[in-house]
């Protein structure tokens, strides 16, 4: 069973994406993180196949988490879904420039194709 | 025609000036003894035409009425004398009485005998008179008193000053020119050579006298001697040089050449006519070399500075140039330039030297003499006045001058110059009195007006020039000042630009956020894989998309009232009424309180002890503040955090305090909180579904009922105290 880690702070996102990778009969387990400071502490503890991070969140936002992911040599491996309603270009370069492997507007997508997304770049890796 | 014409031709003129000198002022004594001495001199000089060409009686007695008539030249030229320019102080009885004594035997000797004139004789050269050995007796008695007329206009000559001592000194210059000659044909000559041929003369001499005395009698502006005198003598020598020359010429072709004296007369006399200019100019520029070379010197600095001062364009240094200039030049005592100043619609004093600021010449303001100067754009001299009221022609005139002389007095001015420039009187050139004691003469005068008018130029230039240096300045003070303005506008909106920047990309993503859940969910409906879900997942999923619905509606509503209450007519749409205010508060706590369970916080509200007094106010705009502050309390407080809602009266006022145990605000950010799209810097990493605007319409709405109040206490990461105070209704 593959690990996917969401760092997600609405409790409403959190439920509905949670339950999308669950009636996907996927081979996914879903870790969730409640705020910035649980997802550096959890990819780092759990070792995830792949984060799905939003950025706007209480106290540690979601750029400083993927800095911090992709600082420490034992995540920086993981890739990484920015997963966010912010749609500003110059966030969008920022988290590229950072690493991340995919940059995804919420409104884009419906929880199926996010599953979907998930599943491609975890067999791409 | 024989020369001697011209006495008869002198004696008509005499008439006429004696007419003229009476009819100037017929009550003057001077005026009457100049008339009564040229009515004599032209009977005397009419009988001595009929002694050189006898008619109705002989030479012999004509020759006894011109000496007749002498008596009474002799004896106006001593009384003018003691009247002119002023009246002596000593009484005339005696030197009158003493006069008439000695003449009656005198006059006896001359009708009566031959010891006075023997005889007439006719020879070639014309009549000629055989005098007596008691010749000398009339001569005596009148050059005693032509003495004493000489001694009277000496003493008034270094007595006086200002224009009587011109006067005097061209009476005396006229008696002069006149007596001296006339001793020496009448006297000198006879007495000595016996030659008695030039007699004929003296009448002519007279007419210096007469002429001198009547100019300074008639005309109170004079002409300053020494230039007559240089300018006479120019005329002169020039003259009598180039005639000269040209009979020399005549003489020399007539006595060499055969040709026509006729042509040549023609040719000498147009050539005389083109030299006598250059020659003239020559013995001009000698004479000021050589005579009088003060004034020379004087009128030419005066001209000088009428040039210089249009090169001017110094306001400061025109004014000084002339006053130092003209008081140095024609030695006044005082000398100084006032102008009109628009700011105080008053002449101020823009340079004075010499006067004594306190009597007066700081008083100009807009009184007769301005307005006079005004009128007639001429210069006054202080000592013409007493001539202009003299000659005055009504009451009225007379009046005016007498007024002028006391605005004169009162600012120490011997002379006034106005300024004019377009027609108004600009300003004017004070000056006081020569320090020789002279007065100002006609060629002062045309000087002077000559430089007021360039310096009326000089100066309106100059004053234009200050005003458009002002200008210039005030311009780019101006221009400055509205660069900065602009520039800080620029900042401002720069500011704003970036706040709505800001406000756009944080409402685009709090619209898309409840979107995202709503849109997310349904498509789960949609590809029917909510029917492989439990029962209570899909009611969370219903419930979910309630509220986020619900949160999207709250956002369109915060950025539409926003917007709304940027119309200039907000405060018109509010409806007041009086309302307890209890009943908002209890109602906000309601609605509130299962938000704050959620958030894991405590919402308290402390209700008053005693019913509150009713407020006016706009109920669903007040309660829509209280919603912003409360839900604001809530985002900004962390678990288990407290937020307290309290009501109570204090000094005539309902007050309402939200307070909080949230992260607070920092100081410096207070101040921005309430305007649009702002947010205090520390809540920019919090997420909250808020739009950015909820303390912009809080504030919009306490600004609009009048007498509200909102108060702010906060410290960082204590907590922030909304209070809202409403005046009870009286």
């Amino acid at each position: 069973m593959k690990k996917v880690l969401m760092v997600e702070d609405d409790p409403d996102q959190v439920f509905m994406y949670t339950e999308a990778f669950k009636v996907a009969d996927s081979d996914f387990e879903v870790i969730v993180a409640k705020d910035g400071e649980e997802g550096i502490k959890k990819a780092k503890e759990e070792n995830p196949d792949v984060v799905v991070l939003d950025i706007l969140m209480n106290g540690t936002s979601g750029i400083d988490v993927l800095e911090e992911i992709k600082k420490d040599p034992k995540t920086k491996k993981i890739p990484v879904l920015v997963f966010t309603n912010l749609v500003q270009e110059h966030i969008k370069k920022k988290v590229k420039e950072l690493g991340a492997e995919e940059f995804i507007v919420k409104t884009d997508i419906v929880p199926n194709d996010i599953v979907k997304k998930v599943e491609k770049i975890v067999n791409r890796h | 025609m024989d020369i001697k014409i011209t006495i008869l031709i002198i004696s008509l003129i005499y008439f006429i000036i004696g007419g003229i000198v009476y009819s100037r002022n017929r009550k003057n004594l001077a005026n009457i003894s100049l008339a009564f001495f040229t009515y004599s001199t032209a009977l005397w000089a009419f009988s001595f035409y009929f002694y050189e060409h006898p008619y109705f009686l002989s030479s012999f007695i004509w020759i006894k009425i011109v000496y007749f008539f002498v008596f009474f030249i002799i004896f106006s030229l001593f009384y003018l004398s003691s009247v002119f320019p002023y009246k002596s102080s000593y009484s005339l009885s005696l030197p009158i009485l003493i006069y008439c004594l000695w003449s009656l035997p005198n006059i006896y000797l001359l009708f009566f005998t031959n010891l006075w004139i023997k005889d007439v004789v006719f020879q070639p050269s014309g009549y000629r008179t055989i005098l007596g050995p008691l010749y000398f007796s009339p001569n005596i008695l009148w050059s005693v008193f032509t003495a004493w007329a000489f001694y009277n206009l000496i003493k008034k000559h270094f007595k006086t000053k200002g224009v009587n001592n011109l006067q005097s000194r061209y009476a005396f210059l006229g008696i002069f020119l006149f007596v001296i000659p006339a001793v020496i044909v009448d006297a000198v000559l006879p007495l000595l050579t016996g030659n008695s041929g030039y007699f004929w003369l003296s009448p002519i001499f007279s007419f210096f006298f007469i002429g001198c005395t009547t100019y300074a009698i008639i005309r109170y502006r004079l002409m300053d001697i020494r230039i007559v005198i240089k300018k006479s003598a120019v005329y002169l020598i020039s003259f009598s040089l180039v005639s000269g020359l040209a009979l020399l010429i005549m003489f020399t072709v007539k006595e060499y050449t055969s040709f026509s004296t006729m042509v040549f007369g023609v040719g000498v006399v147009i050539l005389s006519l083109l030299i006598f200019d250059p020659v003239k100019a020559f013995f001009q520029k000698l004479a000021d070399k050589l005579m009088f070379r003060e004034v020379y010197t004087y009128q030419e600095a005066i001209k000088t500075l009428g040039s210089e001062v249009t090169r001017l364009i110094k306001l400061d240094k025109i004014i000084d140039l002339v006053v130092d200039t003209i008081k140095k030049t024609m030695r006044l005592d005082r000398a100084g330039i006032l102008l009109f100043s628009l700011k105080t619609s008053s002449f101020q004093v823009a340079k004075v030297i010499g006067f004594n600021q306190a009597n007066g010449i700081s008083l100009v303001r807009d009184n007769f003499l301005t307005l006079y100067l005004e009128k007639t754009k001429n210069l006054i001299v202080l000592e013409e006045l007493d001539f202009l009221i003299r000659d005055a022609a009504s009451q009225e005139e007379k009046a005016n001058f007498e007024k002028l002389k006391v605005n004169m007095k009162r600012i120490e001015a011997s002379l006034c110059l106005p300024l004019i420039s377009k027609n108004k009187l600009q300003g004017i050139i004070v000056l006081g009195a020569k320090v020789s004691g002279d007065a100002y003469t006609r060629e002062d005068l045309d000087l002077l007006e000559t430089l007021a008018n360039q310096a009326s130029v000089a100066i309106e230039n100059a004053i234009q020039y200050e005003e458009i240096q002002d200008l210039t300045g005030n311009l780019q003070q101006k221009v400055d000042e509205q660069v900065e303005e602009i520039r800080k506008k620029n900042i401002h909106l720069k500011k704003l630009l970036k706040m709505k920047g800001e406000f756009l990309d944080i409402a685009s993503h709090q619209l898309r956020t409840p979107v995202s859940v709503i849109l997310g969910t349904i498509s789960m409906f949609k590809d029917r894989s909510v029917l492989r879900m439990p029962e209570e997942t899909r009611e969370k999923f219903v419930d979910n998309i309630y509220k986020k619905a619900l949160k999207l509606r709250s956002i369109i509503e915060d950025i539409l009232t926003a917007s709304e209450m940027d119309a200039i007519n907000f405060e018109e749409r509010l409806n007041f009424e009086p309302t307890q205010i209890e009943d908002i508060t209890s109602e906000v706590y309601q609605d509130n309180i299962s938000d704050a369970e959620k958030s894991g916080l405590t919402l308290t509200y402390h209700k008053p002890d005693k019913k509150l007094p009713l407020v006016s106010i706009d109920r669903n705009y007040v309660k829509e503040a209280l919603t912003n502050i409360v839900t604001n309390a809530i985002q900004y407080t962390e678990e288990k955090g407290k937020v307290i809602i309290t009501t109570q009266e204090k000094g005539g006022s309902v007050i309402i305090k939200v307070q909080d145990t949230g992260i607070g605000i920092p100081k410096n950010e207070i101040e921005n909180l309430f305007k649009k799209f702002s947010r205090a810097s520390n809540a920019v990493n919090m997420h909250t579904d808020g739009s950015g605007l909820g303390l912009f319409i809080v504030k919009k709405i306490i600004d609009s009922h009048p007498g509200t109040k909102i108060f702010l206490e906060s410290e960082e990461g204590k907590g922030t105290s909304f209070s809202l105070s409403f005046p009870i209704i009286k």
